[in-house]
């Protein structure tokens, strides 16, 4: 079974579909489907539509290192709400503008359009803050023809992230004139710029290939190369430099894109899509049956320090974390799973047990964790938070999130009337249980074990922090003793019996598979989907220059450098 | 030539025509002035309305029988009426209705068949009962996340609707947030459709120009600009549909035709209508604000005649839910865990101990999405706003539908459909009917079997509004035609 249980959004970040948070989270009470509960996802096995063209381009028959590229194909994919944004406040130099446009289904809905009509009338609404240059000349008086060429050749060149084919700028130029019809000069040039923001050259994130490309699996143009590099790694359109270097005709050859993508990764913009990854990856925006960091509730007996300051703070630290791991040390893995440095406030430091931290909620600082008790980005407030009921832990849930985020793992969906009430502990049939035993009790029939045996044993491993990631050695709500010991089965080169979330960590930053895991779903982030039979020369390749040690950020470059993220394959797009 | 040259061409030579008929001032009777729009005469089906509760109700039904209460089942039917007989008698969840009876049909034992055939274990799910609910189509991917194949029946109506009575909106839809595994509604197969959930956002859209003065000439200017504007995007898809390829090409048709609605929309003058006032909340206000609102907006819209076809979808509650004060401390923060607790609130339930609090706050939670149902019913039923001899409750048909029965157990067998309005008088209201086979004879009956799904509902309704329609959905309901005994 190789179903990927996630969905990826127009801006290619990973959304958790429905099945993926709910799969393993459910106690299994009846009627789990014969077979083994666990198996590959993200994998490259499925998903690509079968291509077929010169040197062996077959879905079913990818060998690679046969002197072919293999790419699989893409749909058509419109910029995410995100992209939107960000590329209206670069193309306007409006920092402030904030649109309103929904989350994209695949195909785009009559609200959306309506969204792109109203926000481009709200982009001219706010003429007064642009700072970059849009109209080229005055719209006082009666205009010429000669401006509308300019705002061609510039603005709207721009907006499209290309030089207009003499279609597009022939139906530009229609418009205008049609416009200028019945309409004043400014209006008509109003109208002009409302069309170019809601043109399909605008909306959507097209590739027709490098120009005279004649093969079905062709490299990106120049231009569109630009485009997909800079929407991968800045998530807004390419700004002047990156557009020079693809006038210049450099993008296409492999030094001059990994020259770019460099440049683009050692910009502070870089942070915001690796942020916006990892806080996918934790899911910390929320998922199928919990919500956003920002919006988790706790019972304020058992904890009463938590609140809007600290669910901020604990963002902060995870962001500050992030960056560090990623950027400023050795960028693996390792450091991602184990590191116990950690950016903390007053609030924070208390949680943590931080010994002369900072005074106060305003005051932030570096300090070490006592690596008893804390390693990595699992160990943290805000994953531990996200993945916890109201008032106690949820280690079925935390399970879940290590062996689909973590191992790219896919669980079974659960029947229909698998259950979803919460293993509490506490006095259960006159009998003082902690999470763990309930859980145990709960998920202790036979068709429940097919995957429980599985979950639990990861997430128990858990349980030494509580609902907001405190460390606890009894059980906040039963007062009985935490058994943190687990056993990890899935991961191939690291199963073994565990003790505790740390020796979990450890495995973790140190797993093949994991790595592999990791790799894979940025590679989803980079192409906008999950990949297909085409790209398993690619992901083989990324794959293998991940080793132990080695950087994420050189993996990030190594996607970027792949067949799959430089070539574009037509083959089922031909009408 | 491709269709969307086609369309453009046509588009055209209509807008050449609309552009004359934008400018002229049309004198309205003074009904429709004080008191928004109302056509018909008589018993017309005019307009159709859907209320979508996600998650269920708080009922005993299961796949093939109802749980008797001697198990850790939920042993009571909170939706059913309180008398097995054909004359409604309100259940629990119904109660506040009472005003409404007459108008009321509450029909039990009909089945959502698309879903349960496809589901993977064949019972129901998720993401396949949420996609087929309102379209009863065959669904793609049916065992994992789903899209339906086909439109849902509100798209049905409101084309049809816009067809024989032209309006600025061929539908709204209005969503109370919260959370949800898919969507029952969709435009066409694989186009989900979503709400607006912000009620001032959707008063803003579909109240702009509307006065009970004469037309703003600003806002004239203001619709002229907005249709050069379409025609230009319009352009620019039917150039840009020529270079990609042929799957992406149905991405574009589907572009263009949402921009050719919202041309038809941009070529309708708003009616002369006094807008509704004190829509102020906004998408980050509480539900209970929201909810009321947006049942306000859906009955100013439909008597304004701004639309025929309105949806309000309600999503499943985030707890904790606690208008009266009451809390459940449920699971994962969301009203799935909640419903779940409906198989274990029984007898010999793990938590039977809570059963009595657990009922009651869901109770209040499906009381409280059945008071925005007997909003807009009320509303539509008030006699100052008299169509011929009917009220505009008696010329619409108002569909209140889930995607399960009993939530805990994902069941979309007999799942809860209650409905108000007659349809122009087509259907018999005031009624109860249960088309459950064993019941016919034992009305208490444990058992449970049916031949009628939703399929046969909505080719009900499609009939109710004129259709010749043989059947409506896909081919997973026992049979063909509309549900019998319902006129």
């Amino acid at each position: 079974m190789t179903k990927l249980e996630r969905r990826v959004d127009a801006g290619g970040a990973a959304r958790v579909g429905w099945r993926s948070g709910l799969a393993g989270a459910l106690t299994l009470a009846v009627g789990m489907g014969a077979g083994g509960c666990v198996g590959n996802i993200g994998d490259g096995t499925e998903g690509g539509p079968g291509v077929g063209g010169p040197g062996g381009n077959d879905p079913n028959n990818v060998v690679c290192g046969d002197g072919s590229v293999h790419t699989s194909a893409l749909p058509l994919r419109r910029l995410s709400p995100e992209q939107y944004q960000n590329t209206v406040r670069d193309l306007f130099g409006d920092a402030e503008f904030a649109g309103t446009i929904d989350a994209g289904e695949p195909i785009i809905s009559e609200r959306e359009v309506r969204q792109l009509r109203d926000n481009a009338e709200a982009i001219i609404g706010r003429s007064a803050a642009w700072t970059k240059p849009v109209y080229p000349c005055a719209l006082q008086g009666e205009g010429s023809d000669a401006c509308v060429d300019d705002f061609i050749a510039g603005f709207a060149t721009r907006a499209y992230r290309h030089p207009l084919s003499e279609a597009e700028a022939s139906t530009l130029r229609s418009v205008f004139a049609e416009a200028r019809k019945e309409m004043t000069f400014a209006e008509a040039m109003e109208t002009l710029l409302q069309v170019t923001l809601q043109a399909p050259a605008f909306v959507y994130m097209f590739s027709a290939g490098a120009p005279d490309a004649t093969e079905d699996v062709r490299l990106l143009g120049e231009y569109e190369v630009a485009s997909r590099l800079s929407y991968f790694l800045w998530n807004t359109m390419p700004d002047e430099a990156l557009v020079s270097a693809a006038e210049a005709g450099k993008l296409g050859a492999a030094e001059g894109l990994a020259e770019q993508a460099a440049r683009l990764l050692d910009d502070p913009r870089a942070d915001h899509a690796v942020q916006r990854f990892m806080s996918g990856w934790l899911q910390l925006d929320g998922g199928t049956l919990h919500n956003a960091l920002e919006e988790a509730v706790k019972d304020t007996a058992l904890y009463p320090t938590f609140d809007a300051q600290l669910q901020e703070a604990m963002r902060l630290e995870t962001e500050a974390f992030v960056r560090r791991a990623f950027f400023e040390e050795s960028g693996s893995l390792g450091d991602l799973f184990n590191a116990s440095y950690a950016y903390v406030n007053g609030p924070l430091a208390d949680l943590y047990g931080v010994e002369d931290g900072p005074a106060d909620a305003d005051t932030w600082e570096w300090v070490d964790l006592d690596p008893e008790q804390r390693g990595g980005i699992l160990t943290r407030a805000a994953f531990l938070t996200v993945f916890s009921t109201r008032n106690v832990t949820s280690p079925i849930r935390r399970g879940v999130w290590v062996i689909e985020e973590g191992l790219c793992s896919a669980l079974g969906d659960p029947p229909p009337n698998a259950n979803d009430v919460k293993p509490e502990g506490g006095e259960v049939d006159g009998e003082l249980l902690t999470v763990r035993q309930d859980t145990l009790a709960r998920t202790k029939g036979e068709v429940c074990q097919t995957c429980h045996s599985i979950i639990n044993p990861v997430g128990f491993t858990f349980e030494s922090y509580d609902a907001i990631g405190r460390w606890q050695t009894e059980e906040i709500t039963s007062g009985l003793p935490i058994d943190d010991s687990g056993l990890l089965q899935s991961s191939g080169d690291q199963d073994g019996e565990l003790a505790g979330a740390l020796d979990l960590s450890q495995r973790l930053g140190k797993s093949e598979r994991v790595r592999g895991c990791f790799a894979d779903r940025w590679f989803e982030a980079a192409l906008g989907q999950a990949p297909g039979k085409q790209d398993k020369c690619s992901l083989e390749a990324v794959h293998a220059s991940f080793e132990e040690g080695g950087s994420m950020r050189d993996m990030v470059l190594s996607i970027i450098g792949s067949d799959a993220f430089r070539y574009l394959n037509i083959s089922q797009e031909t009408p | 030539m491709s269709r969307h040259q086609v369309k453009a061409l046509k588009h055209t030579g209509r807008r050449a025509f609309l552009r004359l008929a934008g400018g002229v001032a049309l004198g309205l009777p003074l009904l429709e002035l004080t008191h928004g729009k109302a056509w018909s005469a008589g018993g017309t089906a005019r307009r159709f309305i859907t209320v979508f509760s996600h998650g269920g109700m708080l009922m005993n039904q299961d796949h093939s029988g109802f749980h008797s209460g001697n198990d850790k089942y939920l042993k009571t039917d909170y939706w059913k009426p309180a008398a097995n007989t054909e004359a409604l008698v309100l259940g629990p969840i119904m109660e506040g209705l009472e005003a409404i009876k007459s108008k009321l049909l509450v029909l039990r034992g009909v089945d959502n068949k698309a879903a349960s055939e496809q589901a993977q274990y064949g019972s129901g799910g998720h993401g396949i009962s949420n996609v087929t609910a309102l379209t009863c189509a065959d669904a793609s991917d049916p065992w994992g996340e789903p899209d339906a194949l086909g439109p849902s029946i509100d798209q049905v109506m409101a084309d049809r609707l816009a067809d024989l009575y032209p309006v600025k909106f061929k539908r709204i839809h209005l969503d109370v947030s919260g959370h949800q595994y898919g969507s029952p509604y969709y435009a066409a197969s694989g186009q989900r459709v979503s709400g607006e959930n912000d009620p001032k956002k959707a008063f803003e859209t579909i109240f702009e120009g509307v006065s009970a003065d004469e037309p703003d000439p600003a806002y004239e200017h203001l619709q002229m600009k907005r249709r050069r504007v379409v025609d230009g995007v319009m352009e620019s898809l039917a150039q840009f549909r020529g270079i990609v390829g042929a799957a992406d090409q149905a991405r574009i048709d589907a572009h263009l035709d949402h921009l050719s609605d919202l041309e038809k929309e941009l070529s309708i003058a708003p009616p002369l209508c006094q807008p509704p006032t004190g829509i102020d909340a906004e998408g980050n206000d509480s539900n209970e604000l929201i909810g009321p609102l947006h049942a306000k907006i859906i009955v100013a819209a439909l008597r304004c005649g701004l639309t025929n076809v309105a949806n309000l979808e309600i999503a499943d509650i985030v707890v904790p839910w606690a208008p009266s004060g009451l809390q459940v401390d449920s699971a994962f923060e969301i009203g799935h865990s909640l419903g779940h607790y409906a198989r274990e609130v029984g007898p010999t339930g793990e938590s039977a101990n809570i059963a009595d609090e657990w009922s009651l706050e869901m109770l209040e939670n499906r009381q409280w999405r059945l008071s925005l149902f007997q909003a807009i019913a009320e509303a539509l039923d008030d006699p100052a706003f008299m169509e011929g001899g009917n009220t505009m409750l008696d010329n619409s048909l108002m569909v209140l539908a889930s995607e399960f029965s009993d939530p805990a157990s994902h069941v979309s067998s007999g799942t809860p459909l209650l409905l108000a309005g007659s349809a122009g008088n087509y259907f018999k209201t005031g009624r109860y009917i249960d088309y459950n086979i064993p019941a016919q004879s034992d009305p208490n009956t444990l058992n449970y079997q049916t031949n009628e799904s939703t399929h046969n509902l909505f080719t009900s309704v499609l009939q109710a509004f004129g259709g010749d329609d043989a059947h409506f959905g896909s081919d997973h309901a026992a049979h063909q035609g509309p549900l019998p005994d319902l006129t």
